[in-house]
């Protein structure tokens, strides 16, 4: 009798939490998740010659992103979200550790120089890196100060301008949850492993990476995900040859006005992305922890 | 060999550090540069010392374009924050309060808008607005900013409050206080910090968004990362720099803030 009044209690509780989240998941539904099944239903349509859309089922738009022109980008777009990525998590892996390995005190401060960047504007931080790497620029007036280049080689729209671009914006994405990850692991376990013979590198293999790797993965998800839909860094930064799939979704769609081909163009990278997060979805909700 | 690989994870750490932050001060630094004469026109150097000046901030000050993008940024940034902060400090509450089924799914619903590539959210908005014959303007990139601020703010208040004891309230409310009244004299204090932190964030966020700005304003509404992106389009310079320390001077402040108040509480 009493347990059976405890537990409606429980449950008035609970409903009372569906009454808080109401507005939010009403206002995330109406405009988040509406205009993604709208950008579903205009990729099958068209438009008639005057450029107005007609609702006619056609997979005319898809046969368009499946042309080579298409396909070439999408290649790009995701090899240069891949070598960012792993750059990303190879030069963020040993920050995170030193920072995770550092007195409590030093902690905070370096992790909220990590973080910074992320606060100030991305518009701002993708245009300092042009007057670093243009070719009378910065870069290039350090290495001829030291002697190390004759003539002044042009570094931007280049591949490797946009890659470093992405790393530029994105290391906090992958620092902060391998901090995370280096900071929760039990250090008792390294010393166990020293004890019973194994020298630094062979701890580190086998010990300290695998019990970080959902760091890693977090890190990943939180690096890949932003630079495969990037928009600014490949405008700025690679020019037209370099340009990614972001930028012809914003010509589509705001310069040439053609929605059905844009939005066809714009279900095949959400189809990548949800891709993506399918396969480390065991990982996602759990390991992805934002620490602004 | 410890002290080696100690030294060693320093000096990484300090480069790392030069690489995140001396593209901004030298972007800060050539603001000041000093310009000179092409033909009629005033122009200047992003990468080559010529002198001190301050002449390209007077030059802002005297722009309405200028005035009139900050205007309009603020006040979205201003609406879309504290908006956020509302929402996403109730389903924050929620979810620290109250166990109920589909917490995980509501979990990863909220972290989609943040890591979602913000360019098909900025579409599908738009086309969302062409269906129903919305008029586009400032309010039109409020709404597009609001969905992905809320969940910074309940990502922030969330984490701050991971560790929150649910047995204050409920001592509250045996002692007589209404659930309301045990919300707003107990919890909201502990929660304030958190919030104010995610509503700064949520601010930031808002201020510096060019993406989802661009696609969703109306005819002749534009936003100062929209003004600095299209003055790019025409070449780096000092001007350019100017505004962009602008935008770093209002960003940068806020993050501090936010330290501050996450350290001292």
């Amino acid at each position: 009798m009493n347990e059976g009044k405890q537990l409606s209690s429980n449950e008035h509780k609970n409903i009372k939490a569906y009454y808080l989240l109401i507005p939010t998941v009403a206002f995330e539904f109406i405009f988040f998740i509406v205009p993604l099944v709208i950008v579903f239903i205009y990729s099958f349509s068209q438009t008639d010659p005057f450029g107005r859309i007609r609702f006619e089922f056609t997979l005319s738009n898809y046969f368009r992103v499946f042309t080579p022109e298409f396909t070439r980008t999408m290649f790009r777009t995701f090899s240069l979200a891949t070598i960012s990525t792993i750059l990303c998590l190879i030069v963020g892996y040993p920050l995170a550790y030193y920072i995770g390995y550092k007195e409590k005190k030093y902690q905070s401060l370096l992790l909220m120089l990590v973080i910074i960047p992320f606060w100030l504007s991305f518009v701002t931080r993708t245009y300092s890196m042009i007057s670093i790497f243009s070719s009378n620029g910065i870069l290039n007036q350090v290495l001829a100060f030291f002697g190390l280049i004759k003539d002044r080689p042009q570094w931007l729209y280049n591949w490797y301008s946009v890659v470093a671009g992405m790393i530029y914006n994105y290391l906090p994405m992958a620092v902060l949850p391998i901090y995370a990850s280096v900071e929760k692991l039990d250090k008792a376990y390294l010393e166990a492993a020293q004890s019973l013979g194994a020298n630094k590198f062979v701890t580190f293999l086998k010990v300290t990476l695998p019990l970080t790797l959902p760091g890693v993965v977090a890190g990943s998800i939180l690096v890949f995900i932003p630079s495969v839909g990037e928009f600014l860094i490949p405008e700025l930064l690679g020019g037209v040859d370099w340009y990614m799939m972001g930028n012809y979704l914003w010509m589509t769609f705001l310069t040439i006005g053609n929605y059905p081909f844009g939005a066809a163009l714009s279900i095949v990278l959400i189809v990548i992305v949800l891709l993506f997060i399918a396969i480390y979805s065991k990982y996602f909700a759990k390991e992805v922890e934002l620490g602004f | 060999m410890k002290n080696l690989w100690d030294k060693f994870l320093k000096g990484y750490t300090f480069l790392i550090f030069l690489f995140l932050y001396a593209p901004i001060a030298i972007l800060v630094l050539f603001s000041f540069n000093e310009g000179f004469m092409v033909g009629a026109r005033r122009v200047g150097s992003t990468v080559v010392w010529r002198g001190f000046s301050t002449e390209w901030y007077t030059k802002l000050f005297d722009s309405p374009a200028i005035w009139a993008a900050l205007g309009n940024s603020s006040m979205i940034a201003m609406i879309t924050s504290i908006a956020s902060a509302v929402l996403g400090t109730l389903s924050a509450y929620a979810v620290i309060r109250y166990n109920f089924k589909g917490k995980n799914l509501f979990y990863i619903f909220m972290l989609i808008p943040i890591i979602i590539p913000e360019i098909t959210e900025a579409l599908s908005l738009l086309l969302f607005y062409v269906t129903f014959g919305v008029k586009l303007g400032l309010h039109t990139i409020i709404i597009g900013h609001a969905t992905f601020c809320i969940s910074f703010v309940f990502t922030v208040v969330k984490a701050r409050l991971a560790d929150y004891d649910k047995s204050l309230e409920e001592a509250a409310q045996s002692l007589g206080a209404t659930p309301v009244q045990a919300f707003i004299k107990v919890t909201l204090p502990i929660l304030a910090p958190g919030i104010l932190a995610g509503t700064l964030l949520a601010f930031t966020q808002s201020f510096d968004d060019l993406i989802k700005a661009s696609f969703t304003t109306g005819a002749g509404v534009i936003t100062l990362p929209m003004l600095i992106f299209s003055k790019i389009k025409f070449g780096v310079s000092p001007e350019i720099n100017a505004i962009a320390t602008i935008t770093l001077l209002i960003s940068g402040t806020l993050a501090l803030i936010s330290y501050w108040i996450q350290n001292s509480s």
